[in-house]
């Protein structure tokens, strides 16, 4: 487990205020925020690599606060890998295990390898590796000397979308797999969503949201959030097949998502439970429904309308709040209020399933 | 073949101006003495012992320039220290201060009458007319070399991994040892040479110091005053001869250990 | 891109090729400039002195070329072997030569560099100390052997091959020897000053001396005077300082380095005369009279008195016929078959 608890630290323009937190066993959680937030000071603060001026920190029932950063047993892995340049990808791995003896690290060296897939880097040079490699031999020299918890810096920021998702994929599998307590910062709300078990949101050196990652998307308790978030009409449900499937390219299907009361048509690539994500300005809002390709025609009543010159915000209850936006000449032109029924017409295109 | 650009030209010609400056003075030396007389040089026994005294000294005086600077380099690349601006303005100064002056200075901490000279000579160390007085006064005016180097080759080094090996359980010490050191050899190596030269090349401070027994530069300047020009050009020779394969060694060490290593 | 360094040895060759090998003989360049003809234009006036005598001729330089605006003068001190060698070996201009051991001028510069000399003060050898030194409160011209004797008290003088003050010392070591009938004394003294204690010149012994390092050196008069610092006078039959006890100082001598390393060259004990002349191949050959002959006025005279030179009145000259026309009254002869 990590807690933090009223944790303020300084350093130059970057401030870490009061801090509280608390991650529990083999829990993943994922703490989401701009650049400049504090993300990679806090993690520093926990690893001890930069002090904290007050509060306390705890790892696995331990006061670490004023414990160095070597005897923490943390693994820690930063936005750029920083490998060793001098060293092998092997004596990377071991950098760790300078305490075991010789046969029984190299044991360790190549199970951690074996587990991250870069077993045949072994005995390379760091020259000339891709950043997916150069990440899963940072990935292997933290874990090497099993820590207690696993700190990553935006781990996948510095990769291209491609090698980002299969290595997401892989984050969780490994984590399933090692149930270690990780700690993981980014500000990639895509790979918040899928990975954490639990989310934080840091702005400013404040922590401003925890809690399941639905709810904090659902419910962002400030407007901050929601801009930061950027995704007002975040929905969680199940997405199945369509009958008869259809088939787009790329491996993408017509399919039908379901979360509560609300059925949508949507792109999607794979079944099971997901996440829809539906911009407000990809909502056409009109007082009937009208001829269009779109496959999505829902009727509401408007909750709340926000004029936000010159546009306006819309909320409207379809079973579920959806927010839309509009011109404010729209607006008026359709004499929106609160309690006027209105169609949303959203493509099913519009709608981001992951 | 590419046409060279004007940039190529000029630069080479401003290039080629300072080559030849540099060149000439010591072609001319190493013409203007005879092989027999570089012979005699080399075998005249006063001369070898005052070469070897001067790169034993060199040595000695690199040694305790590397043991006390290189922390003192690291400090001043990792920490922001009070008066760091002071202490980096001083480590130049010594070498801006006349030789002489130098050598005046440190006689009046190392003399036997002073502090210096007084506390070391508890230990049975004592300066003036000694080897250590000679030491002395090449670690005075050469240390600043390998300071700098030392600071600026850290410099160079990310400490955000000496944190990542902080966390993989190395200490400071273990941190600086295995990743700061590593990673900055080579300018810590150049740093000694460069130490070491000019060490070796120091006159005015060690005169005042230690006349006897005769360092190279004293030996040679002692030749020009009492027999000539003649009689001092085939030590001087000598001591650059072997001072350039010095040079060429060490920087051949740390170029080789750079091919087809990672950077 | 490959061009560049090919282009660049291209240039070096050009470069060397142009340049050639030719020797220089600066000497050359020595003739080519003015004499000392009077006009608007600025004249140099090149001087070489030992370094006791930099202090007095400073000032000398400084008065004369207040009367005469036109003239920049270039001082240059140093050792006095090193100044012969600059224009001996070097061939490096000189106006006027001024040196504290008259007698590198007839076995070094004549005939071939110079053509007379004039000596023109004298000094002494003296033991030079400070208030903090050892038994300064006792020492004096009597006892001062027997002090620099005892155990514990440090002193020192500079390298007989490279400085004439350091084998006068040697010599008033052995005239010591003889005055005071102490067979012995001789060994004893070289004793008290081992080579840590040795320096090139006195300039270097004077820092050991107020530093503390050392309590007694030995060195000039005038250096002392010069410095404000302490000195024992020693009897005139030891310290040579007398042109009339030449013959006594003629009975000692030591070895110093000869003209190669390995070599020895005998040194026989002569009155510490400061001797000066001008080059032959001085480029300014007026103005050097004129600056000698402002030097030996009475002006000139009390310049370098101040600055505790004791004067030779008049100046003698070693040759009177070979004396510049213009120098002529300024002197008066050497004499007594000294060379």
């Amino acid at each position: 487990m990590i807690r933090l608890s009223n944790v303020s630290s300084r350093r130059g323009a970057f401030a870490l205020q009061s801090i509280h937190l608390e991650i529990a066993d083999g829990e993943y959680f994922v703490l989401l925020g701009p650049t400049g937030a504090g993300k990679t000071q806090l993690l520093e603060v926990i690893a001890g690599v930069q002090g904290a001026s007050s509060g306390e920190i705890w790892i696995d029932e331990e006061n670490v606060t004023s414990l160095p950063p070597e005897a923490r047993h943390i693994g820690f892995m930063y936005q750029d890998y920083l490998l060793f340049p001098q060293l092998t990808v092997r004596k990377n791995i071991a950098f760790g295990l300078h305490e075991m003896p010789r046969a029984d690290a190299n044991a360790r060296v190549e199970e951690v390898a074996r587990l991250l897939k870069i077993e045949p880097l072994l005995d390379r040079g760091i020259v000339g590796l891709s950043g997916g490699e150069q990440q899963r031999i940072a990935l292997a020299r933290a874990l090497a000397p099993r820590p207690r918890v696993l700190l990553l810096d935006e781990p996948l920021s510095a990769l291209d979308p491609q090698i980002r998702r299969e290595l997401r994929r892989e984050l969780r599998s490994l984590h399933e797999e090692l149930r270690v307590t990780t700690l993981h910062v980014t500000h990639d709300f895509e790979e918040a969503l899928a990975l954490a078990d639990r989310l934080g949101v840091i702005h400013e050196g404040r922590i401003v949201q925890t809690g399941m990652p639905d709810e904090v998307f659902r419910k962002p308790d400030s407007a901050f959030l929601a801009r930061f978030l950027g995704v007002e009409n975040l929905l969680r449900g199940n997405v199945a097949r369509c009958d008869p499937p259809e088939l787009h390219s790329g491996g993408a299907f017509e399919a039908v998502f379901e979360a509560g009361p609300l059925k949508l048509y949507v792109i999607a690539e794979q079944e099971g439970p997901v996440y829809a994500a539906i911009r407000p300005e990809e909502i056409t809002v009109s007082g009937e429904f009208f001829p269009s390709s779109a496959r999505n025609r829902l009727e509401g009543t408007v909750v709340s309308v926000e004029k936000v010159w010159p546009l306006v915000r819309l909320t409207v209850n379809v079973g579920v709040p959806l927010v839309a936006v509009i011109t404010a000449q729209s607006s008026e032109s359709l004499e929106l209020a609160a309690g006027v029924k209105v169609c949303l017409t959203i493509k099913a295109s519009a709608i981001h399933i992951f | 073949m590419k046409k060279p650009s004007r940039l190529d030209l000029i630069f080479s010609l401003l290039g080629a101006c300072l080559v030849l400056f540099l060149l000439a003075p010591l072609l001319k030396m190493l013409l203007g003495s005879p092989a027999g007389e570089l012979h005699d040089a080399l075998t005249d026994g006063e001369v070898r012992s005052a070469i070897a005294l001067s790169l034993t000294c060199a040595f000695w005086a690199t040694l305790i320039g590397t043991v006390f600077g290189v922390p003192l380099g690291y400090l001043l690349a990792r920490r922001s220290l009070p008066g760091k601006h002071f202490i980096e303005a001083l480590v130049d100064v010594p070498v801006v201060i006349p030789h002489p002056v130098a050598g005046i200075a440190l006689l009046l901490v190392f003399g036997r009458h002073y502090f210096g000279g007084q506390f070391f000579s508890r230990f049975g160390l004592t300066f003036v007319g000694e080897v250590p007085g000679i030491v002395i006064a090449m670690l005075f005016v050469s240390s600043s070399f390998l300071i700098n180097a030392a600071r600026d080759g850290f410099r160079n080094v990310d400490p955000r991994l000496e944190y990542v090996a902080r966390t993989l359980g190395y200490g400071p010490l273990g941190a600086f040892f295995s990743v700061a050191v590593p990673l900055s050899w080579r300018n810590l190596l150049s740093g000694a040479i460069m130490m070491w030269a000019r060490a070796i090349s120091e006159f005015g401070a060690i005169l005042i110091l230690t006349y006897n027994p005769k360092v190279a530069s004293v030996l040679i300047y002692d030749r020009f005053s009492t027999y000539g020009l003649k009689y001092a050009l085939p030590p001087a020779l000598a001591l650059v001869l072997l001072s350039l394969s010095v040079f060429a060694l060490l920087r051949g060490i740390s170029l080789q250990r750079g091919q087809g290593r990672a950077a | 891109m490959r061009a560049a360094p090919r282009l660049f040895m291209v240039l070096l060759c050009v470069l060397f090729g142009l340049g050639g090998a030719k020797p220089s003989s600066v000497a050359l360049s020595a003739g080519t400039l003015r004499t000392g003809t009077a006009g608007g234009e600025q004249q140099q006036l090149i001087v070489f002195n030992a370094g006791s005598l930099t202090a007095p001729f400073g000032d000398l330089l400084k008065e004369f070329a207040r009367l005469h605006p036109e003239v920049t003068p270039q001082q240059e001190s140093s050792g006095s072997l090193d100044l012969v060698r600059k224009i001996t070996e070097f061939g490096k201009p000189c106006d006027v030569l001024a040196v504290a051991d008259y007698e590198v001028m007839p076995s070094l510069l004549i005939p071939q560099y110079a053509d007379w000399y004039g000596i023109f003060a004298r000094n002494q050898m003296v033991l030079i100390y400070t208030a903090s030194s050892k038994f300064a409160g006792e020492i004096n011209g009597n006892n001062w052997y027997e002090i620099l004797l005892r155990p514990d008290v440090k002193s020192g003088h500079s390298d007989p091959d490279a400085d004439p003050a350091g084998y006068r010392t040697l010599l008033l070591w052995q005239l010591a020897e003889k005055y005071y009938r102490k067979p012995g004394l001789y060994e004893q003294l070289n004793k008290t000053v081992p080579a840590k204690n040795i320096r090139p010149k006195s300039v270097e012994l004077v820092a050991l001396l107020q530093s503390g390092e050392l309590d007694y050196i030995y060195g000039y008069r005038s250096v002392a005077e010069q410095g404000g610092m302490s000195f024992v006078a020693l009897p005139p039959e030891i310290d040579l300082s007398e042109a009339s006890k030449a013959e006594l100082y003629s009975t000692v001598s030591t070895q110093v380095a000869g003209s190669k390393p390995g070599e020895k060259k005998t040194i026989t004990g002569l009155p510490i005369l400061f001797a000066l002349t001008i080059p032959k191949n001085a480029p300014h050959q007026q103005l050097a009279e004129e600056f000698i002959r402002f030097a030996l006025s009475p002006q000139g005279q009390e310049i370098m008195k101040r600055r505790k030179l004791t004067l030779i009145s008049p100046a003698l000259a070693s040759d009177l016929e070979k004396l510049p026309k213009g120098l002529r009254s300024s002197f008066a002869s050497l004499g007594k078959g000294r060379k």
